[in-house]
């Protein structure tokens, strides 16, 4: 039986403004298991950038819960980022990502040593490592986010990512500000880093990138979901017409 | 404009307020007359070889008066601008940082102070305190605690929803290392900015004050001081005046350019 890293029940957000309401995430469920990637899928203001927010401890829900390790998560408390140590979270814009002033050392850094004790030594040879892994070389440790092209800049997001080794990477939009050619390699290096075990939660309005990468889709419409399967099942038999428009709009 | 100029030009404008440092601080000792020591006989004096910019009402040289009135002018306004960005930016980021019920006090009380116009507030505080610099320089620093309050809230505000911030927070990282290692160092190079650039503005206003007779007391060489004493001898010795008025002109431009070459320098990649 597959095993359940992530289980979000009834989870629904409202932000008040100063004449209405909007409910941003209304009554979503899901669950993502060990291992396997999981792609919110819809279009742009449906709601997915803020279930991620919500997982990651960046927004308090206004009702439901998020399950993690079978742990109900806090929020916006001491043990909210206690809960969250084995975590990870890549954002859309690559360069807001990395701290400007830090170097990519620096930054690859500070995914490490607010849990682990590391040598130097070791930081830097594990830095190397990931960079490798994410076809970048040694070289780009001493320079600047400003240095980087944004692809090169998402690869180092991601390389800092992986530093601890998180079970669940949440990758919210992380391909939309990349070229083609650039979009289909983090692809590749997502595929490579689930079969390694890490779970994912694909955040996306460009339904072609799920193909490969996803097992399963969820399709969300004004804060809801409104349909979610297998990805062959989406992909091939989808039976709510907003997916098939996205379906099409895609390929 | 390239590296080496922008270098070129924030070194040729340091080493002029250097300079200015050097001739205020250090000066004071090596100069030829006492700037405090009347000679009725030796009043009004035009600028000569014995007094290059001539001599006040009461025969004194005006020269001299200006380098002692100058480490009092510079001086006074280094310390409003230490102590006001200080206080506003501690404010600021308290405000900024935690927000809530503290973004809410502090951004009220921000507003109160800028119901008044900052010249009149300054005159008022000035006013009820009494003469002496100490008032003055209190004085300013009630007026300009706001600027630095603002600007550091917002820079935090901003800041703070950047997505390497989120990113260290999902790290561990605790409040402090956030503010330390991410917050503190981004915001630094613009109130550093800011605070150079109003060097000038604070040097006028306390040169206002003391015009008005609310900062620095006689026979304190201060230079608005002396320009408010001298204003009634316009007609008959405009260099008095005139030549306190360069020296005010020349440090506040000095510190302008240097504001400005410190902008282009942080802000260049």
């Amino acid at each position: 039986m597959e095993k359940t890293i992530l289980s979000v029940k009834n989870l629904s957000k409202t932000f008040n403004q100063r004449n209405h309401s909007v409910d941003a995430v209304n009554d979503i469920s899901f669950d993502l298991y060990k291992g396997q990637c999981l792609a919110l899928v819809g279009e742009s203001g449906c709601g997915k950038s803020t279930i991620a927010s919500i997982i990651a401890g960046f927004t308090a829900p206004s009702g439901g819960c998020v399950m993690y390790h079978n742990t109900q998560l806090s929020f916006q408390n001491k043990s909210a980022q206690q809960q969250r140590s084995t975590m990870q979270m890549i954002f859309q814009n690559p360069l807001s990502s990395l701290a400007p002033r830090m170097s990519v050392l620096e930054n690859m850094k500070e995914a490490v040593i607010y849990h682990e004790k590391w040598s130097n030594e070791k930081i830097e040879s594990e830095a190397i490592r990931h960079l490798v892994r994410m076809g970048l070389s040694e070289k780009y440790l001493n320079r600047y986010p400003h240095q980087l092209s944004g692809g090169e800049c998402q690869r180092i997001a991601i390389a800092k990512a992986l530093m601890r080794q998180p079970d669940l990477l949440i990758c919210d939009e992380i391909t939309s500000n990349l070229d083609v050619c650039v979009q289909a390699e983090i692809i590749r290096y997502l595929i490579e880093l689930k079969q390694s075990g890490i779970s994912i939660l694909f955040i996306t309005h460009d339904l072609s990138l799920t193909g490969q990468l996803c097992d399963y889709i969820a399709v969300m419409k004004n804060g809801k979901i409104i349909e979610s399967n297998r990805t062959e099942e989406i992909l091939n038999h989808p039976k709510k017409e907003y997916t098939q428009t996205l379906i099409k709009a895609a390929f | 404009m390239s590296k080496s100029k922008i270098n070129k030009k924030l070194g040729f404008r340091l080493g002029f307020l250097i300079a200015l440092f050097f001739l205020f601080f250090i000066g004071p000792f090596f100069l030829p007359h006492e700037p405090f020591e009347t000679n009725i006989s030796q009043a009004f004096l035009p600028p000569s070889s014995q007094h290059i910019f001539g001599t006040d009402n009461l025969g004194r040289c005006i020269f001299c008066r200006i380098i002692a009135g100058g480490k009092i002018s510079v001086f006074t306004s280094l310390a409003v601008m230490t102590l006001s960005s200080v206080i506003g930016s501690i404010l600021g980021i308290i405000a900024g940082y935690y927000g809530g019920i503290w973004d809410k006090i502090i951004s009220d009380i921000i507003t109160v102070f800028q119901a008044f116009p900052s010249f009149v507030l300054a005159i008022a505080i000035a006013g009820i305190l009494g003469q002496s610099i100490k008032n003055a320089i209190i004085a300013l620093c009630a007026v300009y605690w706001i600027t630095y309050a603002k600007l550091s809230r917002s820079l935090v505000q901003q800041i703070r929803s950047d997505n390497y911030i989120k990113a260290a927070w999902l790290c561990g990282a605790p409040p402090t290392s956030i503010f330390f290692k991410y917050i503190l160092p981004s915001i630094i190079g613009s109130l550093f900015i800011t605070v150079v650039l109003d060097i000038g503005s604070v040097i006028l206003s306390m040169a206002g004050l003391s015009f008005l007779g609310l900062g620095a007391v006689r026979p304190t060489a201060e230079w608005g001081a002396v320009i408010s004493e001298s204003r009634n001898f316009m007609q008959q010795a405009p260099w008095i005046i005139g030549f306190n008025g360069l020296a005010l002109f020349l440090v506040v431009i000095g510190f302008n350019l240097f504001g400005e070459a410190m902008d282009e320098k942080i802000n260049c990649k």
